[in-house]
């Protein structure tokens, strides 16, 4: 059930659970010391009390926030005609939808020929400040050839507002339905639901996998993909989420910024940068300092 | 569709066939049979004896008689005369199906398939088109019959708009129509029943259309509009309101004058308590680069929507084998 938030009611949330996660982790690790110690079950006992306690002051708070995201119907599957809709947090990138590593999104109407969900953001001003890590994608829409090679896949992209953000869903749709192919991470996650079964006799069907494109793997010329009948778009702001299969006019053509896939993290904002992905000693432009850099932020957790 | 099984095949006059399976047989042919219309039955000399010991042909004229299902398809429009196969299916013989065509001098063919896949093998190998590069859909998945209508009339017009200018010895790097012209064409259009061009080939090659209500309205135009069929535009020397062709309507008008035949429509009936009600209609015109597939949608308010899709031939088998599966 929808019971939206008041925006000083999500902000108590969203700054409360972080604080229980914190004390929970600090407590659990007392909790571990006290019993690898050898300490009896009457020392340990308010300690689990605590845990208890915040676990249950968390879990209703989480409730309390997914409760209260809006279903917005956002795109269209090219195939049936039917409207996507989806549980989604679409007043700051500080909720916990877009945590990428843990998100929590309540389940959204898909048609049966969902196939998978992508997206890109351009941020309208400064990012919301929020500890998890946030990957909401390129600056631009773009498509996955890797995907649309595939004749019964098309993809749609749309637009919707994420705060003061502007938001392009980008969704896959296969009919008939495609099993057994590697899809790719839910937007802004690092994972997707598969349904079926990537690798038969060693994984049963149903299994997060994770796969997070290469970036070369994107294509931001969408172009020729709408004259090829892959991509087709819907208007900006087009409640009735009409579908469009010409180029002409579309506006998500050659939009300005930037094509790498960013991450945002305590209002900090920054880019994949391949270069450092494929760093050579015995390339000339490799950097030493820079990297020892970059392994001292990432060991620090700052990455 | 690889490996498919060839027909058994019989030919007799209709009379004669009637005949065979309602006086010899004993059969008594029910509302879905193409024998309830049949002329009255011709006795001859003629030696049905061996007709009557083949297997197939007992099999084929029970389907014939008495169908839980059967599907009207007809094929033509184009530069094609409109011809028409009946298929009939009685669960309880099997999957075996029955096609029927009556040729103008009442010559019958009757063929035994094994299922209704290697019909529809045939059908695709026959009057689908070949192409397996998927291609631009201008028109959304679903839109009002009557916007359709409009659909096909401006694809129509292209090719229309065309011939006139060429006999005109008018060379035009843009295109247009004005909205009169438009409405006028349709309107004759829709009364000549001339198969040569789209959208009367909509019309009369879908079987069961005439059971469908229109009520075409002045806004269901704005559908051309929305999908870049048409542009809105000023004529300069006269000042008068055209309609200038867009992306989507260029392109299938091009598609369709350079590349259309013929096309097919399918009307599948089932059997239920109250005798035979139509369960799919779907039409299909193919051209060099797509199949152009549209499915109507009955709804609940009685109005109708097309699901109209560009498909490559894989994907139009399939969906036609999907679609075949499921009323079956």
């Amino acid at each position: 059930m929808h019971t939206p938030l008041s925006d000083e009611e999500r902000r108590a949330i969203l700054e409360r659970l972080p604080r229980l996660d914190a004390e929970y982790n600090e407590l659990a690790r007392q909790l571990a010391d006290l019993e690898e110690s050898g300490e009896d079950g009457s020392g340990t006992g308010p300690l689990r009390e605590q845990l208890a306690d915040i676990a249950k002051e968390a879990a209703g708070l989480l409730r309390r926030y997914t409760d209260s995201l809006p279903e917005r119907p956002l795109s269209r599957c090219p195939f049936s005609g039917q409207i996507l809709s989806l549980v989604i947090d679409d007043r700051g990138l500080d909720g916990l939808w877009w945590n990428h590593h843990a998100p929590k999104r309540p389940p959204g109407r898909l048609p049966a020929t969902f196939f998978a969900l992508d997206g890109a953001l351009k941020l309208e001003e400064k990012p919301e400040k929020a500890p998890f890590l946030c990957a909401p994608g390129p600056d631009v829409p773009f498509v996955l050839p890797r995907l649309l090679q595939f004749t019964q896949v098309r993809a749609v992209v749309s637009s919707l507002k994420i705060g003061p953000h502007t938001a392009y869903p980008i969704v896959y749709y296969a009919d008939p339905m495609l099993y057994g192919e590697k899809r790719v991470n839910d937007w802004g996650t690092d994972r997707y639901w598969e349904e079926g079964n990537l690798l038969p006799g060693v994984f049963g069907p149903g299994e997060y996998i994770s796969l997070t494109p290469d970036p070369e793997e994107y294509d931001f010329d969408l172009k020729p993909w709408i004259r090829r009948g892959k991509l087709l778009w819907i208007a900006p702001g087009d409640q009735r989420l009409v579908l469009h299969g010409h180029a002409t006019g579309c506006p998500y053509l050659d939009l300005p910024g930037s094509r790498r896939l960013k991450y945002i993290q305590n209002g900090e904002v920054w880019e994949d940068d391949p270069e450092y992905e494929t760093m050579d000693e015995n390339d000339p432009a490799f950097d030493l300092e820079h990297f020892r850099r970059l392994v001292e932020r990432y060991e620090k957790g700052e990455v | 569709m690889a490996g498919r099984k060839e027909p058994v095949t019989f030919e007799l006059k209709m009379g004669e066939l009637s005949a065979v399976i309602t006086k010899q047989l004993g059969l008594t042919p029910n509302s879905g049979s193409l024998l309830q219309r049949a002329p009255e039955p011709e006795l001859r000399d003629a030696d049905f004896a061996q007709l009557l010991s083949d297997g197939d042909f007992l099999r084929a004229a029970r389907l014939l008689a008495e169908p839980d299902l059967y599907v009207v398809n007809r094929i033509g429009g184009g530069s094609m005369a409109p011809e028409e196969v009946r298929l009939y299916r009685k669960k309880s013989e099997g999957e075996d199906v029955a096609a029927v065509a009556v040729a103008p001098d009442g010559t019958c063919t009757l063929q035994l398939y094994a299922d209704y896949r290697d019909y529809l093998s045939w059908w695709a190998d026959n009057f689908a088109g070949k192409n397996e590069e998927t291609m631009a859909n201008y028109i959304p998945p679903t839109v009002s019959l009557e916007q359709f209508l409009i659909i096909l009339h401006a694809v129509d017009c292209y090719r229309r708009v065309t011939f006139t200018n060429m006999l005109n010895y008018v060379y035009a790097n843009t295109v247009y129509i004005t909205g009169a012209e438009f409405a006028r064409t349709m309107a004759a259009s829709l009364k000549s029943g001339d198969i040569r061009w789209l959208l009367p080939a909509f019309t009369a090659i879908l079987p069961g259309f005439a059971r469908f209500n229109i009520n075409i309205v002045p806004e269901d135009v704005g559908v051309l509009l929305e999908h870049n069929f048409f542009i809105n535009a000023r004529r300069a020397e006269d000042g008068e309101d055209v309609m200038v062709f867009g992306e989507a309507g260029r392109n299938m008008g091009v598609e369709f004058y350079r590349s259309w035949l013929l096309s097919s429509g399918f009307e599948i009936n089932v059997a239920g308590p109250d005798g035979f009600t139509a369960a799919e209609n779907i039409f299909i015109a193919p051209t060099a680069l797509a199949n152009h597939f549209a499915r109507l949608l009955p709804q609940e308010d009685g109005k109708v929507l097309v699901n109209h899709q560009a498909y490559t031939r894989e994907q139009l088998e399939l969906k036609l084998a999907e679609i075949f599966a499921k009323t079956a």
